[in-house]
C-alpha cells in the first residue's frame, strides 16, 4: 500500500456534528453569565469559535501525520505532560479556579494541562502496549511501567486537585489494559484496590463526602450540596420531550451552575428536549462505534491500542458527564467533549479525532518500513541488557531516561 | 499481526463497544426517566422557582390648594441597588458611587463586599441621580424605577400642619396624608413575572402585569396665598413675643371651608424626620384650651337669644363679686371701667368685664348657658375631615357646682379647641347657622372628573338671626372702643373679641402663662371671614388686645385683600390707631 486510504467520513461527520452542536449550545447556555460579566453575550462565543477553529487545525494535523510519528515521540509527550503538571501546582504559573490549580492562562485564553496529559498518557500505553502479541499479560515488562506512568499523572492530577480527571486517567488505562488482554486477575486486584481507595479519599474530604451524599438524596440540602444536581433535573425536566426551545433555557438565568461548562448537557436537554439530549446520546455511541471501527480495521497495534485510548478516552468523559447531569452517578467535574466550553478539552478532542481518522487512512509502505527498521536496530538491547545484570528492564524506562535527558 | 492476534483484539474490542452500548442505553432510560416520565413534575418545580410575584402600588394622588396649587404631589423616583457578586471592583466602584449617593466610600465598599447577593444602597432618589449612576457602566450596580414615585411636597413648610406626610412605604403617616389615605392611595397592581436567580427579570421573559391605578387628587378648601400669610404672620408673631407657639384661622363663614389652617412651629414634610413630633401637631384641631373672654359671646348669646337679658338691662359695674366664696376679679387691661356705676350687656362684652359676664350667666342660669354651648357645637367634635380633631371638654351643667356657671361665663373651667370657636364665630357672621367646617372641596380622579364634592352642609340654626345681628354690633363695639382697637383695619368694618386665658396645666392655672387670642369678623358689615389669632405663652405683653389683635389685623387685612373687598374711603372709626397697611402681601 503505497498511498493512504481516504479517512472515516462518518467519523469526521459525527465529530463535526458534536462541535457544531456544542458551539451553538455554548452561544445559548453562557450568554446569561457574558451579558451580565462582559457586557456582551457572545462573549464566549467568540472564544469558542476561536478554539473550534484551533480544533479544526489540530484535527487536519492529526489527519495528514502519520499515527506511528507518535509513538517514536510518546517519551517526549509524556515528559512534557509531567513537567506541565508539575508546573500548574506551583502558584506562579497555575491559575486558580474555584479552589483548584488547573490552568496556565495567557490574557483571555487558558490551557489545561490535564487534557495534554490525556493525550500523551494513551499514546505512551498504546506504545508500550504494541510492544508484543498479548503485551499486558507480562506484568513485569508492561503491566507495570504502564501503572507507573499512569500512577505518577494520577497523583499530580489529584494534586489540584481534579479527582475526576485523575480517575478517567485511571479507567482509560483499565480499558486499555483489557483491550491488550490483561489477566483479568489482575484487573480484578486493580478494581478491588482502586474502588475502595477512591471511596476512602472521597469519604476523607468533607467536601467530597457532601457531593456523593448529595447524589443519594439531593433534596436533603437543596440549597446547599444538592443544588447543583436539583438545578440540573429541574432543567432536564423542564425541557420534556421537545424542549422549551433553542435559546429558551430558564435554569441558564443563574439557577444552574456550570451552565455552559459541565452542565451544559442539562440546559441543551431544556432547550432542546429528549429528543436533542438522547440524539446526543446516540452521537456519542455512533462516534465510539466508528472510533472501534477504525481500531479493528488498524494495521498495526499501536494503532489499535491508540484507537481503542482515544476513543475510550471520548465516550468514558462524555458519559461520565452525561451521568452526573442526570443524576445517574455521582457529582465529578469532567466536562462534556465537543460541547462543553472550554478550549484545551476541544482541542485536544479534536486533535484526537484527527489520530482516529489518520488511522483509518492506515499507513503508507515507506512508514512502516522505516518503523521496522528502527525495531531492527531495538532487538539487540535484550542482550544487553542480561549482560548488565537487569534482564528484565522493559523498553519504556529507557524511554524515561531519554525524558529525564530532555529535562 | 498475526490473523489469530487480531480477532482477538477484535473481541476485546468489540466487548468495549458493548459495554458503552449498555452504558448509553442505560442513559437514554434515566433521560427518558427525568424528561419524560417525571418532566412535568420537575418543570412545575422549576415554573415556581422562576416565577416572581409582587405588588405594585400605585402612584398616590396629589394633593392641591383650591386653585390647583400643588402642596403635595409625586415626582419619578429611583431605587439604586447592587448585587456584590457581579461587581468587579469595589473598591474603584464604591469610590465612583460615594460622591453621587453622599456617603463615605469606606463604608459603602463594605456594603459591596458583603456576601448578599443584593442590597439596596439607597432608595427614593430622583430619576437624575438614578440616570446618572446608569451612565458610569459600573457592573453589578443598578438602578430601577420606584413604583410609588418619591413624594414631594412644593411648598415645603406652608400648610405642613394639614398635610402631613408620608412615609418610605407611601402610606399616609399624619394630616391629610393619613386622613385621605384610601383616596391618595389609589389600586394597587400585581406583577407576575420570571426572573433569574437573582431575582432581575429576565430579558423576553413572560410577564403578566395588572395595572396599578392612580390615586385621585384632593383639592383642599385651602387658599394657598392664604395659608402662606397666615404662617407668615403666626412666625413674626411668635418671634416677637417668644411665644411657645401660635395657630391661626381663616374661615368663610357662609360655607364653613377653611381658607387657612397653620400652626407654628411647623415643619418641612420632605424631610420630616428631622422635625420634633411636638412640630407635625395640628394645635389648631387637637389641643383644646382654656378660650377666656372670647367664651364671653357665648354667654352674650344664650342671654340675649333665650330673652333672659334684654339690651337695656343693667348690672352693677364692680370690680370684683363673691359668688358662694369665690372671688371674681376683672382683668387689669386698662380698660376696666366704663366709668357708670352700672353696665349693659354690651358694655360687658366691649370691655370684657369678667364680674359683669358671671353676673349675666347666673341670670341666664345653668341649663340655658349649657344648651347655648351644645348648640354651638363647643362640647363636640366639629367634624372636619383632619384627623386628631378633639372634642371641646366641658362637664355636663349638673356638675357645675357652686361658682362654676359664673366662671363659664368669661371662660373659665372649659376648654375647647381653636377651630370650634372659629366655627362658633362664623355662626354669627352667617345669621345664626352653624356650619360643619370643610377642608376639603372635591375629589378628582387622574383624568379630571370629580368624583365627590363638599357641599356646605348646615349642622343647625344656633340662634335667632336677629340675635346674630345684635351680637355682630356688640363684637363691632369692642373693636371701636374696647379692648380690640388694634384690630381696627382703616376702611373696613371690623368685628371681634379678645381674650386672654391663664393656662391650665394637670388642673392647676399657670400664674404668668397665657394664650392671648383674638377672633374677628370681616367685613362686619357684610360678614364673610371669620379670622383667629391664638399666642401661646407670650414673653412681655400677653394680653389678647396687644398681642393678637394686631395679627390679626395684618392676617384680616391680606384676606381683603385677597378676596377682592375694597374699602371705605373714609376712615370712621373713633380711635384710628395704626398706620394704613398699604402692601399686605409684602413683608
Amino acid at each position: 500500500m503505497t498511498q493512504r486510504r481516504a479517512p472515516d467520513a462518518t467519523l469526521l461527520i459525527t465529530a463535526a456534528l458534536l462541535t457544531a452542536a456544542g458551539a451553538i449550545m455554548v452561544f445559548s447556555a453562557s450568554s446569561v453569565v457574558g451579558i451580565t460579566r462582559y457586557h456582551d453575550a457572545a462573549h464566549f462565543f467568540k472564544r469558542e469559535l476561536v478554539w473550534v477553529a484551533l480544533g479544526a487545525l489540530a484535527c487536519w494535523i492529526g489527519v495528514k501525520l502519520d499515527y506511528g510519528a507518535l509513538r517514536r515521540a510518546a517519551p517526549w509527550l509524556l515528559g512534557t505532560a509531567v513537567v506541565l503538571l508539575v508546573g500548574v501546582l506551583f502558584p506562579h504559573f497555575g491559575a486558580i479556579e474555584g479552589g483548584a490549580r488547573r490552568w496556565y492562562e495567557f490574557g483571555s485564553f487558558s490551557f489545561e494541562p490535564s487534557e495534554f496529559a490525556k493525550i500523551a498518557i494513551i499514546v505512551f500505553l498504546a506504545g508500550l502496549l504494541a510492544e508484543r502479541e498479548e503485551s499486558a499479560r507480562d506484568f513485569n515488562t508492561i503491566g507495570f511501567p504502564a501503572l507507573l506512568a499512569v500512577g505518577v499523572l494520577f497523583m499530580l492530577v489529584l494534586r489540584q486537585p481534579d479527582l475526576g480527571t485523575a480517575t478517567l486517567f485511571l479507567m482509560i488505562a483499565f480499558v486499555m489494559l483489557f483491550s491488550a488482554g490483561a489477566r483479568l486477575r489482575h484487573l480484578a486486584i486493580g478494581i478491588a484496590v482502586a474502588v475502595p481507595a477512591l471511596l476512602a479519599f472521597v469519604y476523607a474530604s468533607p467536601y467530597r463526602r457532601a457531593r456523593f451524599t448529595a447524589f443519594l438524596d439531593p433534596n436533603a440540602d437543596p440549597k446547599g450540596t444538592g443544588y447543583h444536581i436539583l438545578q440540573s433535573l429541574y432543567g432536564l425536566g423542564s425541557g420534556g420531550i421537545f424542549g422549551v426551545g433553542l435559546g429558551e433555557s430558564r435554569q441558564k438565568f443563574g439557577y444552574l451552575p456550570e451552565q455552559y461548562t459541565d452542565f451544559i448537557f442539562s440546559v441543551l436537554g431544556e432547550e432542546l428536549g429528549f429528543i436533542g439530549a438522547a440524539a446526543i446520546i446516540v452521537l456519542f455511541l455512533l462516534f465510539t462505534y466508528r472510533g472501534l471501527r477504525i481500531a479493528m480495521a488498524a494495521q498495526d497495534r499501536f494503532g489499535f491500542f491508540l484507537a481503542v485510548g482515544i476513543t475510550t478516552a471520548i465516550a468514558l468523559q462524555a458519559f461520565i458527564n452525561i451521568g452526573v447531569v442526570t443524576s445517574t452517578w455521582p457529582v465529578t467535574g469532567v466536562p462534556l467533549p465537543f460541547i462543553s466550553y472550554g478550549g484545551t478539552s476541544l482541542v485536544m478532542s479534536l486533535f484526537g479525532v484527527g489520530i482516529l481518522a489518520s488511522i483509518s487512512r492506515g499507513r503508507s509502505r515507506a512508514a512502516v518500513a522505516a518503523d521496522e527498521r528502527i525495531r531492527d536496530s531495538h532487538s539487540a538491547h535484550p542482550v544487553n541488557r542480561r549482560r548488565h545484570g537487569r534482564p528484565s528492564l522493559p523498553r519504556a524506562v529507557t524511554s524515561t531516561g531519554a525524558l529525564r535527558r530532555a529535562r | 499481526m498475526k490473523e489469530k492476534e487480531r480477532s482477538r483484539l477484535r473481541a476485546r474490542a468489540i466487548l468495549v463497544f458493548w459495554v458503552f452500548f449498555v452504558v448509553a442505553g442505560l442513559l437514554v432510560a434515566r433521560l427518558y426517566r427525568v424528561q419524560v416520565r417525571d418532566g412535568a413534575a420537575l418543570a412545575s418545580i422549576a415554573v415556581d422557582q422562576h416565577r416572581a410575584e409582587y405588588p405594585v402600588s400605585g402612584k398616590r394622588g396629589r394633593i392641591v390648594d383650591r386653585f390647583g396649587v400643588v402642596f403635595a404631589g409625586t415626582s419619578p423616583a429611583v431605587q439604586i441597588f447592587a448585587q456584590p457578586p457581579d461587581i468587579e471592583n469595589a473598591h474603584s466602584t464604591a469610590l465612583a458611587l460615594a460622591p453621587l449617593l453622599h456617603r463615605p466610600a469606606p463604608a459603602l465598599e463594605r456594603e459591596l463586599t458583603s456576601h448578599s447577593t443584593f442590597i439596596y444602597l439607597d432608595r427614593m432618589r430622583p430619576k437624575a441621580l438614578g440616570d446618572r449612576i446608569d451612565g458610569l457602566g459600573l457592573l453589578g450596580v443598578g438602578t430601577s424605577d420606584e413604583p410609588t414615585g418619591l413624594r414631594v411636597d412644593p411648598q415645603g413648610r406652608i400648610g405642613s400642619t394639614v398635610i402631613g406626610f408620608t412615609g418610605i412605604d407611601n402610606q399616609g403617616l399624619a394630616g391629610i396624608e393619613v386622613a385621605f389615605n384610601d383616596v391618595l392611595s389609589g389600586k394597587a397592581g400585581q406583577v407576575v413575572e420570571e426572573t433569574d436567580s437573582q431575582s432581575r427579570p429576565l430579558p423576553f421573559g413572560r410577564r403578566v402585569v395588572e395595572a396599578a391605578v392612580t390615586g385621585d387628587t384632593v383639592m383642599l378648601t385651602l387658599d394657598r396665598a392664604l395659608q402662606l400669610a397666615a404662617e407668615d404672620v403666626l412666625a413674626k408673631t411668635a418671634a416677637q413675643y417668644s411665644a411657645r407657639s401660635a395657630s391661626a384661622i381663616v374661615l368663610r363663614a357662609d360655607t364653613g371651608e377653611i381658607l387657612a389652617l397653620a400652626n407654628w412651629p411647623n415643619y418641612d414634610p420632605n424631610r420630616y424626620a428631622a422635625f420634633s413630633q411636638d412640630s407635625y401637631k395640628d394645635r389648631a384641631i387637637a389641643d383644646p384650651y382654656e378660650p377666656g373672654s372670647t367664651f364671653k359671646l357665648v354667654t352674650a348669646t344664650a342671654a340675649i337669644d333665650s330673652g333672659r337679658v334684654s339690651l337695656d338691662d343693667t348690672f352693677p359695674a364692680e370690680n370684683a363679686i363673691d359668688i358662694g366664696g369665690y372671688v371674681i376679679h376683672n382683668a387689669d387691661d386698662g380698660l376696666m371701667s366704663s366709668g357708670h356705676m352700672r353696665e349693659t350687656l354690651s358694655d360687658i362684652v366691649t370691655y370684657s368685664h369678667n364680674v359683669g359676664a358671671a353676673e349675666v350667666a347666673m341670670r341666664v342660669g345653668k341649663r340655658t348657658m349649657a344648651e347655648y354651648i351644645r348648640r354651638y357645637g363647643l362640647d363636640d367634635v366639629t367634624g372636619v375631615d383632619l384627623p386628631g380633631e378633639s372634642p371641646g371638654i366641658i362637664d355636663p351643667p349638673d356638675q357645675w357646682y357652686g361658682s362654676r356657671v359664673a366662671t363659664i361665663a368669661f371662660g373659665q373651667g372649659v376648654s375647647v379647641t381653636a377651630l370650634s370657636l372659629a366655627r362658633a364665630y362664623a355662626a354669627i357672621a352667617n345669621g345664626g347657622m352653624l356650619m360643619r367646617p370643610l377642608i376639603v372641596r372635591e375629589i378628582v380622579d387622574p383624568q379630571g372628573r370629580v368624583v365627590r364634592r363638599y357641599e356646605p352642609q348646615i349642622v343647625r340654626r344656633v340662634m335667632h338671626p336677629q340675635t346674630a345681628a345684635v351680637l355682630l354690633t356688640m363684637l363691632r363695639n369692642v373693636v371701636k372702643r374696647g379692648t380690640g382697637t388694634n384690630a381696627q383695619i382703616p376702611g373696613y368694618a371690623v368685628a371681634g373679641k379678645t381674650g386672654t386665658a391663664e393656662i391650665v396645666e394637670n388642673g392647676q392655672y399657670r400664674t404668668g402663662e397665657y394664650v392671648a387670642s383674638f377672633i374677628g369678623i370681616v367685613p362686619a358689615d357684610k360678614p364673610q371671614y371669620v379670622v383667629l389669632i391664638n399666642v401661646e405663652r407670650p414673653r412681655g405683653l400677653y394680653y389678647g388686645g396687644l398681642v393678637a389683635a394686631p395679627a390679626f389685623r395684618e392676617l384680616a387685612g391680606r384676606v381683603l385683600w385677597r378676596e377682592g373687598i375694597l374699602a371705605r374711603r373714609v376712615a370712621t372709626e373713633a380711635r384710628p390707631p395704626a398706620r394704613v397697611n398699604t402692601s399686605p402681601v409684602q413683608q
